[in-house]
């Protein structure tokens, strides 16, 4: 039952990957990538990791799609037509994309992993808030600082105007 | 049939590809980042995977919640260029901002 609903959501992340890659609509390319995002969280959960599916749908689905669709309503002109982009390139990206994959997908099924025996693993939520305020504690403090700087950045970027172009 | 750890690494192996092949096809900005963000996702299911062949040792998962909150960054900054770009040039196609080719 876990395994196939494993199977399911895979598929499900890989489909909504390659509407990405060919919805002309960018609005809708968007969703598709929030249901990419939903079946990757759903996959996280699905392997026991239930702190990454949170983080995954509170900040991917909840902020970075958010930040786009707005990045889409500001650079769509609201009388117009809905912003759509032909593609170029597509015989490169096809070499590219399928080459790499086939790369990829043959090194893991030909790789032999040496799988210890899995041991039931819990309280997890507490060794990994333990593991973030002691042992990655420094990590922890640069990427808020990180996480900070980039805001303000971003947001004073977005506000201060510049000469339009003549 | 591969099972299912080996499953979890072709799917970060699919990703990966896909928004490599977004970035090098789509022409719109918005869309080379999202390509951008599918490939962080990418990377991200490949340290799950492995973290689950280890449930005891946790570092792949504090690594993948280090890659999402370099995500987020990212994904600010971009479109804030993007609005900037768009606000100049009046396009989010990157062809079209062609300025420095031409003198």
């Amino acid at each position: 039952m876990n395994e196939w609903a494993l199977y399911g959501f895979t598929l499900g992340a890989a489909a909504a990957a390659l509407g990405l890659l060919f919805i002309r609509d960018v609005f809708h390319a968007a969703l598709a990538l929030l249901a990419c995002l939903l079946c990757m969280a759903a996959i996280f959960i699905l392997v026991a990791a239930e702190f990454l599916a949170v983080t995954q749908i509170l900040i991917y689905a909840g902020g970075i799609i958010v930040v786009v669709i707005f990045g889409i309503m500001l650079t769509t002109r609201l009388a117009g037509k809905p912003e759509s982009a032909p593609s170029r390139n597509r015989w490169l990206a096809l070499a590219s994309g399928g080459g790499l994959f086939f790369l990829l997908a043959r090194i893991v099924v030909q790789t032999n992993y040496i799988q210890p025996a899995p041991a039931e693993n819990s309280g997890y939520i507490r060794q990994l808030g333990v593991l973030l305020f002691t042992q990655y504690s420094y990590a922890f403090e640069l990427a808020g600082l990180l996480l900070l700087v980039s805001l303000v950045a971003a947001s004073f970027r977005a506000i201060s105007k510049i000469r339009p172009h003549a | 049939m591969p099972d299912s750890f080996q499953w979890l690494l072709l799917l970060g192996a699919f990703l990966f590809s896909t928004g490599l092949a977004i970035v090098v096809c789509r022409r719109n900005l918005i869309l080379m980042l999202m390509g951008l963000e599918l490939m962080l996702n990418g990377a991200n299911m490949n340290w799950v995977a492995f973290g689950r062949l280890y449930p005891d040792a946790l570092q792949g998962e504090i690594f993948a919640l280090f890659v999402i909150v370099v995500a987020v960054c990212e994904a600010a900054v971009g479109i804030a260029l993007i609005v900037q770009v768009y606000q100049h040039y009046q396009v989010s196609v990157p062809d079209q901002v062609a300025d420095l080719n031409e003198n």
